[in-house]
């Protein structure tokens, strides 16, 4: 079990005090102030840069509310210290809140020194926001050492509570990668919710998807774990529709716009990324020093339509494409350039082949994932190949278990080199609580590669140093359990990527 | 927020709960169900923290108040089971300041299941 530590129930203890904190220098602003404390959806961080990073909040007085309970454009400032208590402030600024853009914060403070851990708040009128932790990433040509990541994804949020997140706050990563399905567009279709949404619509519409984040931001496990850590954040499906695809695919323009805004609005995200329409530029990379580069990857806007999964003729074509042809070539040339340990590719949808009976013509697979996409993923996994990629990792969501791969280029050759790792982490909530017994799925004997598979709900954090990548599957005890103190985390799987050494070892 | 599709059941999460025969705050806030007839009303005053949950239509339904708190939990509910004409007074605790959002919908007692298409708009009111 892991114990929460002294620093997040500090993190936490602000939160919950809210305006009763004191803050001798943050000097009373003359602009309009909300009607009440509007710091309730909490503060975040992310895309951490050598020099800075983006500090988020979204201001709402009345979360549940339609347009939050603001109004009005409203003056928000912010600082970031070397510690905790802000006596040594190293940056402030002011950012404008507009109900434009759900009166949403991305203040992206400059000029800080690399590889350093701060403190931040907000404040608006005579509110204080809790504080919450970050850092800049390191230097690029420099070595950090080590580098502590966790990855979520998959957060339903009647499904269950978000303890998986109280337990990832208490591991104080130096990154969070969230791999999508933050929030759902529908109510859950089980028996044994534990919460229900307020708008019980199926959201279509900027107002119902701000509304649907609000909500979702209400968790305090969830808030713990934006302010203990950047975040990068790609989204899946869900924060639109179910297995949405690029292009034409049937979703109003105006849907996607809604979508996207939202999205922006609710994540630390800079303002380069704000959508003016139904698009939005989610792939980008960010660098580690020498240790890591992680390339978060989009597999939603770009790719084509799902075919049928038995239509071989179709799943087997060789332009079809997840990526788009732009971010496929972006990806390709940022391996080859080098320049880090580890490359990890942080994407949605499960990489390693997982065909139902082992058979090369039937095309028995999951249409959504990498299967349906099949010259797409040997173009990539081909392509670090040439390109000599040292240590090739994917870290995947989406499929609401936890699972460790070995990759190939070619999965029913299993006599086949493998040529990198794959890491797919479990859900939040999602499908709510696992039954005690239940078995791995039968395809798995057709595909030796996937070394392990846990229905659980968890998470996965991993370190990486020089020499290896460490990586743990924790499950939570319960997400049906109201009280946090009945609940644990265990650690179900470790494994070890060696160096150069692609694929898993037991640790 | 538009018309709702299908009806779940929704757990009873209320704590805390303590009912009451009669009202004795005044209403700062209330809505009503869905539709025109208003087969159920909740109020809500801030003083004190009370619902009061209305039945006024022998609709063969009970009038029921849904509300979700700053913590992320909700719905939790307070029944009125007693039939038309009669109401049920909920005396809560909430944090002095804070939020609640509540809703007026009709269900089954019986089951426990809210007629989400029932349900009238939302409010914010502070406690």
């Amino acid at each position: 079990m892991t114990k929460l530590n002294r620093r997040v129930f500090i993190l936490g203890g602000l939160a919950a005090a809210g305006g009763a904190v004191a803050l001798p220098r943050m000097a009373g602003a003359a602009s309009p102030r909300a009607a009440g404390d509007p710091f309730q959806l909490g503060v975040a961080s992310g895309d951490p840069r050598p020099d800075g990073m983006v500090l988020w909040t979204r201001l709402a007085s009345k979360p549940l509310d339609i347009g939050g309970g603001m109004s009005g454009n409203l003056a928000v400032e912010w600082e970031i210290a070397t510690d905790q208590a802000f006596a040594n402030v190293v940056a402030r600024g002011s950012e404008t809140a507009t109900a434009g853009d759900g009166h949403s914060v991305h203040a992206e403070p400059a000029g800080l020194p690399a590889g350093a851990e701060f403190f931040y708040r907000f404040k608006q009128g005579t509110f204080i926001s809790p504080v919450g932790r970050t850092r800049t990433a390191p230097a690029a040509g420099t070595d950090p050492g080590s580098v502590k990541i966790a990855m979520a994804s998959c957060q339903h949020f009647e499904e269950g509570w978000y303890h998986a997140h109280r337990f990832l706050a208490a591991d104080e990563p130096d990154l969070v990668l969230f791999l999508g399905d933050y929030m759902y567009e529908k109510q859950s279709g089980l028996d044994t919710t534990v919460r229900g949404y307020v708008d019980f619509d199926e959201v279509d519409n900027l107002d119902e998807y701000r509304l649907r984040y609000a909500q979702t931001k209400l968790d305090p496990s969830l808030k713990a774990a934006h302010a203990v850590a950047p975040w990068l954040a790609v989204f899946d499906d869900h924060e639109l529709a179910n297995n949405w695809w690029g292009g034409q695919s049937g979703w109003p323009d105006a849907r996607k716009s809604a979508s996207f805004k939202a999205y922006w609005e609710n994540m630390p995200l800079p303002k380069s990324m704000k959508p003016t329409g139904p698009a939005i530029p989610l792939y980008r990379r960010v660098g580690w020093g020498t240790l890591a580069r992680f390339h978060m990857m989009d597999t939603r806007q770009y790719r084509w339509k799902q075919a049928a999964n038995d239509n071989c003729t179709e799943i087997r074509r060789t332009d079809r494409t997840l990526t788009g042809a732009a971010q496929e070539t972006w990806l390709l040339d940022g391996l080859a350039a080098g320049g880090s340990k580890w490359d990890l590719l942080g994407q949605q949808v499960f990489f390693a082949g997982r065909d139902g009976d082992g058979v090369t013509g039937t095309c028995d697979i999951s249409e959504d994932s990498w299967d349906g996409y099949d010259a797409s993923r040997k173009r990539i996994a081909q392509g670090w190949v040439d390109r000599q990629v040292r240590n090739p990792v994917v870290l995947t969501g989406d499929v609401h278990r936890h699972w460790a791969n070995d990759l190939r280029v070619n999965y029913f050759d299993h006599a086949a080199p493998i040529v990198g790792t794959e890491f797919v982490t479990t859900s939040v909530t999602s499908t709510g609580q696992p039954s005690g017994s239940d078995p791995a799925p039968g395809y798995v004997q057709y595909n030796p590669h996937l070394n392990y598979v846990g229905n659980q709900r968890g998470y996965v954090r991993a370190t990486m140093t020089g020499t290896e990548l460490t990586a743990e599957y924790v499950k939570v005890s319960s997400v049906i359990e109201p009280d946090a103190a009945k609940v644990t985390a265990t650690v179900s799987r470790r494994f070890i990527v060696e160096d150069g050494r692609p694929g898993l070892h037991d640790a | 927020m538009s018309a709702l599709r299908r009806s779940v059941s929704i757990s009873v999460l209320v704590g805390a709960l303590l009912l009451a025969g009669a009202a004795t705050a005044s209403a700062d806030s209330e809505r009503c169900t869905s539709g025109s007839g208003c087969a159920g009303r909740v109020t809500f005053a801030s003083y004190g923290e009370v619902f009061k949950v209305y039945d006024q239509a022998g609709d063969g339904h009970s009038a029921v108040a849904l509300y979700w708190l700053p913590d992320g939990s909700g719905p939790h509910l307070v029944w009125n089971p007693n039939g038309n004409g009669t109401s049920v007074t909920a005396n809560l605790e909430f944090a002095e300041g804070s939020w609640v959002t509540y809703r007026a919908c009709l269900g089954e007692y019986g089951t426990k299941e809210v007629l989400q298409s029932t349900c009238g708009a939302t409010i914010t009111d502070i406690a």
